[in-house]
């Protein structure tokens, strides 16, 4: 308990100087509201099966700050959008971001200002409870609440090209941010969204964000997360994702940044014929990276489908933590559900912990799992090289062989190429 | 071309154990010159082919490999291939997830490099690899597919002499390249072979049968028992083996 104590010590004061005079009543008393549920839940520990494997307690020591607000020489995010808004330390930055190209009648802002110009509008999203008690870290954030995007599509409205929301870190260390994103997509709306994380100069930082998505019926929505922290940082991230009748989402996470990211995924189908692909990367290269991947999906409705393709690439004393879980209910019926995950282990000191579970109500389902751990296969590398290809070459050739399953069906060119960027940088070395 | 001394080679098997495999081989291929190995199964025709190509799981415990004149044992495999060296496996690994042309894309534009030379672009490269094909009777289609991935057994030795075809080594290894072969399959493949004889390059051919032999003519035939080569001798030497088998020479090992 004491340790919990000099959390709440510094934290206390983060939150009573972190008090906006700008905010509704009704958001204070929210936020109050979600601290004291903080409090009273502290830290998770490893004795809980859900963060079994991921090991928090060093939070309890470490005293973040808040950031203050810097204005960065240039951005470095190797994707080049034309829709964007720009994050610097958890604050928005107007001249970064360029929101020219959106349609007119889709409302994409910080989510400060929608709350101001659309309080009506967001007030019911940002209130509703999300799952606080197993992931505790959402309580926090909805304390903290500061800055994140609201995106607000229209029914019938596609939107012609990827909105990227940057979160840049940098010029700073030891401080923490709370975004909080909140994205809906109304009736038959189509977007691409691309939520990236990534740091210049900034260290032992800590991320603690929230993404809720609303697929309305109907909705197409894609969702990529591109977690690059620094390799000092700390990346806890909670993406629920709410799904009606006929709605598509995809989902694709690709982590290759921070000391320990965690990145919790659920998507709750509450209407039928609701369809959700959820793809992953992991691609770890330090020793003490921890990445930690837990997946829940709640069917709740019949006729729906989920798949679950994740796949990982360890070095060094890196470790990964993969968690999926397909819940199926009494009378889902119709329910499919697939999930993998695959590793491929680079070192001997590597270490995976991979857990594809089911849990099923209803006969009327079919379900497959499965996850491997494998090394690189040592023929194939000396085939090439017995070819004349390069050892280094060659074993990007390998990885991105093990890989190519996940790249699949990326249409997104910009994306694509972003993402085979990563895999070349993390081959490299 | 192709100068080994007492080579001796030794494997660490499952249980830690030392294993000695080559046990002091002498050959010499002069350029221009055809050389078959023929020799019982697990007399060490493989390990050798794989230890000339770099392999690096045996320990080499005694014994120079010179290649033109330069010795290649610390060389990585890449640079014996570069160099010019070309191993035909006898089980040719399967490679899921790697186009196969962009793989003979990445070795060709390699072992370019390596000459000075500049990458072959897109379409000259089409051009060349469909020519290739067709002498070694390929289809075109193998080109889309994964590297050996669900090729079948003659499949998959076609594509190890294309790959040959493309590269133009300067000595080129055969691991038994006609087993498993059909007929037709044992002709492309043997007339692939000796489209690439020249003056300039040695041919080392491990097989098992005299079959091969009359289609690409060795001008030396040496037998491998147990780690040493017995006994060498002209073309006719493979035709006295098919007849009488191994078991008269083995009061030569030493
Ligand atoms: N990686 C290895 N681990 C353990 N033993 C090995 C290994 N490689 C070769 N050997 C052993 O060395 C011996 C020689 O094997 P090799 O494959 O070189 O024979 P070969 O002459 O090519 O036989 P074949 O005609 O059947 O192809 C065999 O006894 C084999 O089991
Ligand atoms: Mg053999």
């Amino acid at each position: 308990m004491s340790a919990v104590l000099t959390m709440s010590t510094w934290l206390e004061s983060a939150f009573v100087s972190g008090r906006s005079i700008m905010q509704p009543s009704w958001l204070q008393a929210f936020r109050e509201q979600q601290f004291d549920k903080f409090l009273q839940r502290g830290l998770p520990t490893r004795k809980e099966e859900w963060w079994k494997y991921t090991n928090v307690a060093f939070l309890e020591k470490t005293s973040f700050r808040l950031p203050i607000i810097v204005k960065p020489k240039k951005i470095h995010s190797t994707l080049d959008s034309s829709i964007s808004l720009v994050f610097i330390n958890g604050q928005y930055s107007h001249e970064m971001s360029n929101t020219s190209l959106l349609p007119s009648d889709v409302i994409l802002s910080p989510l400060s200002l929608a709350i101001e110009q659309h309080e009506d509008l967001v007030k019911p999203y940002l209130l509703q409870e999300l799952d606080g008690k197993k992931h505790p870290f959402t309580y926090l954030n909805s304390a903290f609440i500061g800055e994140g995007v609201f995106l607000h599509v229209p029914e019938n409205c596609v939107v012609p090209s990827p909105i990227h929301l940057l979160f840049l870190n940098t010029e700073q260390n030891d401080f923490i941010t709370y975004p909080r994103n909140i994205i809906v997509a109304q009736e038959k709306a189509q977007v691409t969204i691309i939520e990236e994380h990534t740091a210049n100069q900034a260290f032992n930082y800590f991320t603690n964000v929230v993404t809720e998505l609303h697929a309305h019926s109907n909705a197409h929505l894609s969702y990529f997360k591109l977690q690059n922290e620094h390799h000092t940082a700390t990346h806890i991230a909670n993406v629920k994702v709410q799904q009606q009748q006929d709605s598509h989402v995809n989902t694709f996470f690709i982590d290759c940044g921070s000391r320990l990211a965690r990145e919790d995924l659920t998507i709750h189908f509450h209407e039928r014929h609701a369809e959700c692909h959820m793809k992953g990367l992991y691609l770890l290269e330090h020793d003490d990276q921890h990445v930690d991947n837990h997946i829940f999906v709640d069917h709740a409705a019949p006729h729906c489908s989920s798949t679950m393709l994740y796949k990982g690439i360890l070095d060094k004393k890196s470790q990964a933590v993969f968690n999926g879980k397909v819940y199926a209910h009494a009378g889902a019926k119709q329910t499919n559900a697939q999930q993998s995950n695959h590793n491929l282990l680079l070192s001997r000191t590597a270490e995976v912990n991979t857990k594809p579970e089911l849990e099923i109500y209803e006969e009327d389902v079919k379900c497959v799992h499965g996850a491997t751990v494998g090394q690189l296969n040592e023929d194939a590398l000396f085939y090439l090289r017995a070819r004349g290809v390069e050892k280094e070459e060659a074993l990007t050739i390998l990885t991105h062989a093990f890989i190519e399953e996940v790249m699949h069906n990326i249409a997104d060119p910009s994306i694509r190429n972003y993402i085979q960027q990563r895999v070349r940088a993390y081959a490299s070395l | 071309m192709l100068i080994i001394k007492n080579l001796h080679a030794t494997i660490q098997d499952e249980k830690q154990k030392t294993k000695s495999i080559l046990r002091g081989i002498n050959l010499h291929v002069k350029a221009g010159e055809v050389h078959a190995i023929m020799g019982p199964n697990g007399s060490g025709k493989s390990t050798l082919a794989n230890i000339l190509a770099g392999r690096e799981d045996y320990q080499v415990t005694q014994g120079e490999i010179l290649l033109d004149g330069q010795n290649i044992m610390e060389l990585a495999p890449e640079a014996r291939a570069t160099a010019g060296l070309f191993l035909a496996f006898q089980y040719p690994v399967e490679i899921p997830g790697v186009n196969n042309m962009y793989f003979l894309k990445a070795a060709v534009n390699s072992v370019r490099k390596h000459n000075q030379l500049p990458p072959l672009d897109a379409m000259d490269f089409l051009t060349l690899i469909k020519s290739k094909m067709k002498e070694v009777g390929m289809d075109e289609k193998f080109l889309s597919r994964a590297v050996n991935e669900g090729f079948s057994g003659g499949e998959k030795k076609r594509n190890e002499i294309l790959q040959m075809l493309m590269l133009e080594p300067k000595l080129a290894i055969l691991d038994e390249t006609d087993s498993g072969l059909d007929i037709d399959a044992l002709q492309s493949v043997a007339k692939g072979v000796n489209s690439m004889r020249d003056p300039k390059r040695s041919i080392v051919v491990v097989t098992h049968y005299q079959r091969l032999l009359s289609y690409i003519v060795p001008d030396v035939v040496h037998v491998m028992v147990k780690g040493q080569i017995i006994k060498s001798g002209g073309k006719e030497l493979a035709l006295e083996l098919e007849e009488k088998g191994y078991g008269w020479l083995n009061e030569n090992v030493g």
